[in-house]
């Protein structure tokens, strides 16, 4: 059955935030799948949604005053945005789990590091400080970090980059969750220290069969980790398919831009780069009624201007959202 | 032919450049301005200030009004109650509350102002004095941080006990009181912006430190120390007022708001007229210029909240 | 943490002396002299000279200070002009301000904490602006005058609490309590607006900070959520607003104890301008300035207890 073979699905999820300027939808009818032990990309500039996205599959944002969900959000089988404060509360940190961006602001400060991995473990599995503290230890060894023992009693601030970045993933894995979201995890961090906590990542969905979201603007990090990638455009995905599909075969004229906005080592060197048209567009004043990427289209035509076109599936695994990548090149 | 040329296109250029940049400021000063207009508060403490600036400045046509003035006593007509002919009663030398009052906002802004000004130009010289010489900074910080030892209150009095009573007086005191937190703000707005690198630049084209000093790295500070000499306006008011009642501070028969709530205080169960009064002044004064000050923080350096 | 209280406590010491010489300069100044001063206006050159001879003001001034320092580390603070020493008139006076500083520290907390924290938590709404403007209002009336309010209200009219005296603990629980409940909400009114702003505004920032986030995103609840993750994190600012509050208390103390007739350091002082008692305020504003000194290093090591990132610099 299918859904056994998903571990996440997405079903036209729209997120709506009360602003000074009103209600302003920041991610709008977005579809996708996670499979079981896969790892998606979700790939977009800064602005399109992707960090929402994540953020909302765990219902982060307030919901008394401030966000405003649609769709639907199934984790095998069971839809998240219908579930109690309450037992999302239990889903959080033992089903799914996320790390972030900057690790340095996401530990806090005054709580030593294994206290934090603890935390996890005496909510969502009962144990008591010792044995929790003993996990913790074993976990920070999981995640390749040396002298386990003493680290664990250290602070934030103590620890270099990389291995606060370790130690988020480490607290993520804690409960042993089915998903890891990881919202640009590398950004932060040097290009050296980057490959590693890649390369854990990985290794971790190998060894336990984790599936993994991983949220990134480096196309470089998509080609090396990912299985299937997901293209976000002002809130909207506007392609998704197996990564060799995008990048052999990009149908958006917007994944393929971003594509080939890549330097090149062997490219020519006489003329300018390339780079897409135009700007990304403030949320309060996002195109209307109209495919939102006509604007800045090198391709785009009357009808492009005048609706907006369905995510629709080309071959069989790529999906597009765009009036010309169905057939052509 | 062809570098005269690129000259006069250069200079029309920077002209263009110069042109434009001051068309920008002008409209950032006019949304901020905006700004502060539609933030109520500040509106309210604006209008305040200026309130009681314009019934110290109209004193003696208020009193001329009222047909009373502040320093006449008049024994048989004692601590009495507001009426048609003193508004707002008498005090126990039978003396016009009204007009007593009305001149007492004459002395807490004189004060007020006095001391704002003074303790921020001598903030402003030892702060950046501080800044940019290692010994003198050691001496002045030093002495700073002792006085900011003794909480300003008691400085005050202190200060007034050893110099004596009168208007003069009691505008050094809190002035002395006020400059070393000034002081310290100085210093440290004129270090972090000595710390940028066009500093840097300036001391490699051979600028003199004097002439960074007073061009470059005081126009920073100007900013907070604005700010702060609305708040010290505030506080001064407060501690004037507080002296006066101890009889620390304006002497009698000067009509100090302090002083007419000192003798409320003795007349507490007989004539509420004494504290009301004068302690509602105090008060919408206080708010005022706490509420203004707000305002112009936000005006001038939206960043430090 | 230990290399750090270390550090602290041996910087109190050239502060604690700069202290005592700027207050011994202060008192120094007074034109004429503190003898002519003491003896008034119609003493003679002679009595004036007789009188500096004998208070030792012909001295070299770093002389006189040194003497002034060596009798105070023995316990001798002066002479008042009353004939009594300064040390009993201090230590007579002292308890009922600590107590009056104390419990409108007490108050505030009690106050400031629990509202602070409810208007970050509810913020924008009608509470959030109703703390605000109580805040205000709290900078804004001195402290003596709320002191002349609340008198003329709950013990004119309505006769709650006695107008003015001081019953000690001495006289009972309750009478203690009755007599010192006014002055204390007076004194201490101010500083519940200062704290109930420092706590907001903190947790605010906190609340909004991405450790907040992530401990959501670990599945911690509400509660948890602001008690234990934010709480902490707060507290630093709130924490010197109390220090800087509770040396506040103890100098506003003087104008208070005015009003509400509390036999305490304020009222000595007071009455220490009129006769000129120099020595007693020297040694008044001395003690006031040492214990500053003192609680403010204890707020800095309070700091390295709350904020293992402190400890390292």
């Amino acid at each position: 059955m299918a859904e056994q073979k998903e571990t996440l699905r997405v079903d036209s999820l729209s997120t709506s935030f009360h602003t000074e300027r009103g209600l302003l939808k920041a991610v709008d009818g977005v579809s996708f799948t996670v499979g079981k032990g896969e790892i998606l990309g979700l790939v977009g500039e800064s602005g399109c949604g992707k960090s929402v996205t994540s953020q909302s599959i765990l219902r982060l944002y307030d919901e008394k005053y401030t966000a405003h969900y649609e769709g639907h959000i199934y984790l095998d089988g069971v839809d998240l945005l219908a579930l109690s404060p309450a037992e999302m509360r239990k889903i959080r940190g033992s089903r799914i789990s996320m790390i972030f961006q900057d690790a340095l602001s996401s530990l806090n400060p005054v709580f030593t590091v294994g206290s934090q991995i603890c935390e996890p473990l005496m909510i969502h599995q009962g144990l008591n400080r010792k044995q929790a503290m003993e996990k913790a230890v074993e976990l920070l060894r999981l995640v390749n970090i040396p002298a386990p023992e003493r680290r664990v009693l250290q602070y934030p601030h103590e620890l270099s980059g990389g291995m606060r970045q370790r130690v988020m993933i480490a607290i993520a894995l804690a409960c042993k969750p089915e998903l890891l979201i990881a919202d640009e995890p590398t950004t932060a961090l040097d290009v050296t220290v980057q490959a590693q906590i890649m390369d854990l990542i990985r290794e971790l969905n190998q060894k336990l069969g984790m599936s993994v979201m991983l949220i990134t603007h480096d196309l470089g990090v998509v080609a090396e980790t990912c299985d299937r990638v997901a293209v976000m455009y002002l809130g909207q995905i506007v392609e998704q398919a197996d990564k060799y599909a995008i990048f052999d075969d990009p149908r958006h004229p917007y994944t393929w831009g971003l594509i080939h906005s890549i330097p090149q080592l062997d490219g020519d060197r006489t003329k300018p780069l390339y780079s897409v048209e135009g700007m990304v567009p403030l949320l309060s004043q996002v195109p209307q009624g109209c495919c939102r990427f006509a604007e800045r289209c090198p391709k785009a035509t009357a009808h492009c201007r005048e609706a907006m076109p369905e995510l629709q599936e080309v071959t069989p695994g790529h999906w597009v959202r765009c009036w010309m990548g169905t057939g052509e090149e | 032919m062809e570098a005269t040329k690129a000259n006069a296109a250069y200079s029309a250029g920077a002209e263009d450049l110069g042109l434009l940049r001051k068309k920008l400021e002008k409209e950032q000063r006019a949304l901020r301005i905006h700004a502060f207009l539609k933030n109520k508060a500040s509106v309210v403490g604006l209008v305040l200030v200026l309130l009681m600036i314009v019934i110290a400045l109209a004193a003696p046509l208020l009193t001329g009004l009222s047909g009373t003035d502040p320093y006449t006593n008049a024994v048989t007509q004692r601590l009495q109650a507001p009426s048609a002919e003193h508004w707002f009663g008498t005090d126990d030398l039978g003396r016009d509350v009204f007009a007593r009052v009305i001149y007492g906002t004459r002395i807490s802004l004189f004060v007020g102002f006095s001391v704002s000004v003074l303790a921020g130009a001598a903030g402003l010289l030892i702060g950046l004095y501080s800044c940019y010489n290692k010994v003198l900074d050691a001496v002045l910080m030093r002495i700073c941080d002792g006085l900011k030892a003794v909480p300003s209150t008691l400085l005050a009095i202190c200060l007034m006990a050893v110099l004596g009573p009168s208007i003069r007086n009691v505008i050094l005191s809190l002035a002395v009181v006020s400059t070393p937190s000034m002081a310290r703000m100085v210093r440290s707005a004129a270090l972090s912006a000595r710390e940028q690198t066009y500093v840097e630049a300036m001391t490699c084209l051979g600028a003199t430190p004097s002439h960074i000093l007073w061009r470059h790295i005081m126009p920073n500070t100007l900013s907070p120390v604005i700010v702060q000499m609305t708040f010290v306006f505030a506080s001064a008011i407060i501690t004037e007022a507080a002296l006066s009642f101890l009889g620390a501070g304006v002497p009698v028969p000067e009509p100090s708001w302090g002083s007419i709530l000192s003798q409320g205080r003795t007349y507490i169960y007989t004539a509420w007229w004494l504290i009301l009064y004068p302690g509602l002044f105090t008060a919408v004064s206080v708010m005022g210029f706490n509420l203004f000050g707000d305002g112009v923080r936000d005006l001038l350096d939206p960043l430090s909240h | 943490m230990k290399k750090y209280i270390l550090k602290r406590l041996l910087s109190v010491l050239p502060i604690l002396f700069i202290v005592s010489v700027v207050v011994f300069t202060l008192v120094h100044l007074a034109p004429g002299g503190p003898a002519a001063a003491m003896l008034g206006s119609d003493a003679t050159m002679e009595d004036i000279a007789a009188l500096e001879e004998q208070m030792g003001l012909n001295d070299p001034l770093y002389v006189q200070y040194f003497r002034w320092m060596g009798n105070v580390f023995h316990g001798d603070l002066g002479t008042s002009t009353t004939g009594d020493t300064v040390t009993n008139m201090i230590q007579g006076h002292f308890l009922p301000t600590i107590n009056l500083a104390l419990y409108a520290m007490v108050i505030s907390l009690l106050i400031a904490l629990p509202l602070g924290m409810l208007a970050a938590r509810k913020r924008g709404t009608l509470v959030d602006s109703a703390v605000s403007v109580l805040a205000l209002a709290g900078v804004s009336v001195p402290s003596f005058l709320l002191g002349l309010g609340l008198m003329m209200l709950f013990a004119v009219n309505l006769r709650w609490f006695p107008v003015s005296g001081y019953a000690p603990w001495s006289d009972g629980v309750l009478a203690h309590i009755r007599s010192i409940t006014m002055p204390a909400v007076a004194l201490g009114f101010m500083y519940t607006a200062l704290m109930m702003r420092m706590t907001r505004s903190s947790m605010l920032e906190v609340l909004n900070s991405d450790y907040i986030k992530m401990a959501k995103a670990k599945g911690v609840g509400e509660a948890a959520l602001v008690g234990k993750h934010a709480f902490r994190n707060a507290m630093v600012s709130v924490v010197t607003v109390i220090g800087q509050s509770f040396i506040g208390a103890l100098s506003g103390a003087a104008v208070v104890e005015t009003v509400f007739g509390v036999p305490g350091l304020g009222q000595l002082i007071v009455n220490s301008i009129g006769r000129r008692d120099y020595e007693v305020i020297q040694a008044v504003v001395l003690l006031v300035a040492v214990i500053n000194v003192l609680i403010n290093l204890l707020t800095d090591l309070l700091y390295g207890l709350i904020d293992p990132r402190i400890r390292v610099s």
